[in-house]
């Protein structure tokens, strides 16, 4: 288990990074520290999540001081959201699908409503880039995580 | 009537799933083509370019020593005639370091601060002179600069010589121009530019592609495209 936790830190950390660098700028229009939030929280227990989501979202927070913890609070609304519905629906393929689009338009118009930066064109590309990076993420990461780890 | 079976039905999907994704993804893709060509695929160029660089280096530095003098006298004959000196414009230049990490908003972070002289409500402008953003926040060790594109970017402008308007930032990349009445007559391809109180000559924003009148609205709907190129920002020269 401590294994795994240092590589999550540690893949958290890089999507943070890429986030701030933004090597391709802004035409990969997604946020990756968003996407490794919700993989963890669909893989995850809800303390175990919510540990990540709270000290990446103040990492994240002091890097954007017009809002205060907004985007603290963001991760933490959404940690709780879907570790709620995995608990009720935890068998279920669709729910995941579900769930994964569901937070990131939630995301998104939460974004563009508080951040007064509404834009329709956007917030599109926005989530059908950051739902297909989420898959792409999702399927080598599981596997690169629960691979390696001494306890499988 | 002719149904698609179950495999076609598949197979039209997917077709459609990967023409979406294409089309979401396409200036990623168009980017990181130019990327590759530039530094990988034709890297010797780069050694052509770099040597037309060092010759124009040194026929700038010629240039420069000229203009010295010129300069120096100048100062003693504006001096012998008692003209007053008019001050000059100092340039600060810096790398962006990273940018905001959240996709609504357009602030880069450039690794130079209070020190170099800086402070809030400077201009940013590119290698080629065009207006990029301004400054937003100085720290001792790092500067905010907001975009043109920020949402929250607002400057005011003028549009040639027909009187001024309220440049404000949007996130797809065209700027709009507020408070602009129909008597200004405004019309496409008009010149977009500001003046700097430290510099003599003006800043060149953008020029204008289109102009609206809304039934409800007293004033135009302006958009402005930017002269600089702010998706592939990785430099700015700020002016003190």
């Amino acid at each position: 288990m401590r294994l795994e936790t240092i590589k999550i830190v540690c893949v958290l950390f890089i999507f943070f990074l890429l986030d701030f660098v933004r090597p391709l700028h802004f035409y990969l229009m997604t946020e990756f520290l968003f996407l490794g939030i919700v993989f963890v929280s669909l893989h995850y227990t809800l303390t175990y999540s919510l540990m990540f989501g709270v000290v990446f979202g103040i990492a994240k927070d002091s890097l954007f001081p017009s809002h205060f913890l907004f985007h603290t609070f963001c991760f933490i609304f959404f940690i709780f959201v879907i570790s709620h519905v995995r608990a009720q629906f935890y068998e279920k393929s669709i729910f995941k699908r579900s769930v994964v689009a569901f937070s990131i338009l939630s995301y998104a118009l939460l974004n563009g409503v508080a951040l007064d930066a509404c834009d329709a064109g956007v917030i599109a590309i926005f989530c059908v880039q950051s739902y297909v990076l989420f898959y792409i993420i999702d399927y080598f990461l599981i596997q690169w995580i629960q691979k390696l780890s001494p306890e499988q | 009537m002719f149904l698609p079976s179950k495999f076609q039905f598949k197979y039209i999907f997917w077709s459609f799933t990967v023409v979406l994704v294409f089309l979401v993804f396409k200036n990623v893709f168009v980017y990181l083509s130019l990327f590759s060509a530039q530094n990988l695929v034709f890297s010797y160029r780069k050694t052509d370019s770099i040597n037309d660089l060092k010759k124009e280096n040194v026929q700038l530095t010629l240039e420069i020593n000229r203009l010295r003098s010129l300069e120096e006298e100048n100062t003693r004959l504006k001096k012998a005639l008692n003209i007053t000196e008019t001050s000059r414009a100092g340039l600060i230049y810096a790398r962006i370091v990273g940018f905001s990490p959240s996709v609504w908003r357009r602030i880069a972070y450039i690794g130079i601060g209070r020190t170099q002289g800086l402070h809030e409500e400077s201009l940013a402008i590119n290698e080629e002179g065009f207006l990029v953003g301004k400054v937003l926040e100085v720290k001792k060790g790092y500067t905010r600069v907001g975009l043109l594109n920020d949402p929250y970017f607002s400057l005011p402008v003028c549009i040639e010589d027909k009187g001024m308007g309220l440049l404000q930032g949007t996130l797809r990349g065209n700027l709009k121009l507020r408070y602009i009445e129909e008597g200004q007559k405004v019309k496409e391809k008009d010149c977009v530019w500001l003046t700097c109180k430290n510099t003599s000559f003006p800043i060149h924003v953008g020029r204008v592609s289109a102009v609206k009148k809304k039934d409800d609205d007293f004033f135009l709907d302006v958009e402005v495209v930017p002269s600089a190129q702010i998706h592939s920002l990785r430099e700015v020269f700020l002016l003190k």
